[in-house]
């Protein structure tokens, strides 16, 4: 069914046409199954045209055993195919390896490449405030740096979102008004809370437990909670 | 030098991380009572709670943006059994368990009395004696003990009470096995309308975990062999009355 709707998207390549064409016709003798999809994705190989598959929110993949055994085989040989035919993209909160578990069946995690994006550095939230200026039309600000600097922790969705607030203060206002974005941050129904919502569903009871009586916390439980700052996965303005 | 920063907002995202435990506390809640509510007014949905529980609980969740915790399931599974559609886990495990439990205690009774009249009999042997040995004239209390007690004793030989003993743990094991694959059976079958497993595949399992109970029961009464209780009227009409009880 994705193909054939990919089929119904894709116009500008003839190539690509032919060979869904050829590996999806309906009129042929049987079901379309997993060799049917090695044979597309090794034809887009031949036509220098890979397919990349972005999946958002694998860890909810991983937590249905339906696809233990078979898929993540299927996931590994696709993947290791020469020339390339297709690519997977996966988003995940945690290293794939500390989501995997023997039962799985398939080592498939060992053909990523993991890329952390966790904490953006600090030179970049500056780049990033002075680009969106730039393209809103406003000169460069240091204040504005500054606000998104302190107030995001530097963590990418809270550089996004206060960028955009500080951006929108400068174009209506012409200043940065520190009480808005406060009140933006704490609101209880806005992005912020929403975000450590998600970050808190993400974490295991022990890390949240941990989190929830940080005065109590050795310093080994504080070293592994450090650690979760890395996937952006402790919660922005925690002090350890 | 510098100063101290020009702007604060680390309150605020404490505040927000605050604000969100807080939530987290209220939607899982908020998320129990409505699953509970839903379940005692909507039959299906008691139904596809009792066969897998982790699956709509997970649903029921994302869909309010709560978190699921391993309590919310537990207290479930414990609620709304899959053996029977209606009664909880604990009714059903309750119900198994002390029939098996009864049985048990029946054996032991069985045990206990056998004993019992063991040590009377050999009680009042031994009192006879002594009576007939140093109470010279009371040879009427001696007899009433002595005959008492040998009369016990050949009752016990007679009445066979080992073999029965026997049997009856032979029995009680029988009845664990047979039990205890009933109500792996009833849970694999209450499931079938939910997708935990297939009707096909519990049909399947179910059969082959009876075939199991079955050749394990016979496994024991191999191990064990029954004798038929002491009947008189089988003992005198027939040599092979050993033979028929054992059709029983």
């Amino acid at each position: 069914m994705v193909f054939r709707g990919l089929r119904e998207r894709v116009t500008e390549r003839g190539e690509l046409v032919d060979v869904l064409d050829r590996h999806l016709n309906p009129e042929r003798d049987h079901e379309i199954d997993v060799y049917d999809l090695e044979d597309v994705f090794d034809g887009f190989a031949k036509v220098g045209t890979s397919a990349v598959i972005l999946v958002d929110g694998w860890e909810i993949i991983l937590r249905n055993q339906n696809y233990w055994g078979d898929f993540f085989h299927i996931v590994r040989s696709m993947g290791q195919r020469q020339p390339h035919g297709v690519a997977f993209v996966l988003g995940t909160p945690r290293r794939l390896l500390d989501l995997w578990a023997d039962q799985m069946g398939s080592v498939y995690y060992n053909i990523f490449v993991t890329v952390t994006i966790g904490r953006m550095e600090q030179a970049e939230v500056q780049e990033c405030v002075r680009q969106t200026l730039k393209t809103a039309g406003l000169s460069a600000n240091l204040e504005a740096e500054e606000v998104v600097l302190v107030a995001s922790d530097t963590h990418p969705y809270l550089v996004t979102l206060v960028t955009y607030l500080v951006t929108d203060q400068l174009k209506t206002n012409g200043v940065i008004e520190s009480g808005g974005i406060s009140a933006a941050l704490r609101d209880p129904n806005g992005k912020v809370v929403e975000l450590m919502r998600q970050i808190r569903a993400a974490l295991s009871p022990t890390e949240r437990a941990w989190l929830d009586k940080l005065h109590l916390a050795t310093a080994p439980q504080k070293a592994a909670l450090a650690q979760l700052r890395d996937y952006g996965l402790l919660p922005p303005g925690t002090k350890l | 030098m510098a100063g101290p920063p020009r702007f604060d907002f680390h309150s605020d995202l404490q505040q927000a991380g605050q604000t969100a435990g807080e939530q987290e506390q209220q939607s899982r809640q908020l998320l129990r009572e409505l699953v509970f509510s839903r379940a005692e007014h909507e039959p299906e949905f008691k139904r596809a709670l009792a066969a897998n529980p982790e699956k709509v609980l997970q649903e029921e969740a994302r869909r309010m943006g709560a978190e699921l915790d391993e309590a919310l399931i537990q207290e479930t599974k414990e609620r709304y059994s899959t053996a029977i559609i209606g009664a909880s886990e604990r009714e059903v495990t309750k119900l198994v368990f002390d029939t098996l439990w009864n049985v048990r205690k029946s054996f032991e009774r069985t045990l206990a009395l056998s004993q019992w009249l063991f040590y009377v009999g050999l009680g009042l042997t031994v009192t006879a004696f002594l009576v007939g040995v140093f109470a010279p004239g009371k040879e009427m209390i001696a007899g009433i003990f002595g005959g008492g007690g040998i009369l016990t004793l050949i009752s016990y030989a007679v009445m066979n009470p080992l073999d029965r003993i026997r049997n009856a743990a032979a029995n009680l094991v029988q009845i664990q096995i047979a039990y205890v694959s009933y109500y792996k059976q009833l849970n694999m079958l209450g499931g079938a309308g939910g997708d935990r497993m297939s009707l096909d595949d519990a049909v399947k399992y179910s059969s082959e975990l009876r075939k199991g109970a079955v050749e394990m029961i016979e496994a024991v009464q191999r191990i064990v062999e029954r004798t038929a209780p002491f009947d008189l009227r089988v003992q005198g009409s027939s040599k092979d009355g050993g033979e028929a009880s054992k059709q029983d």
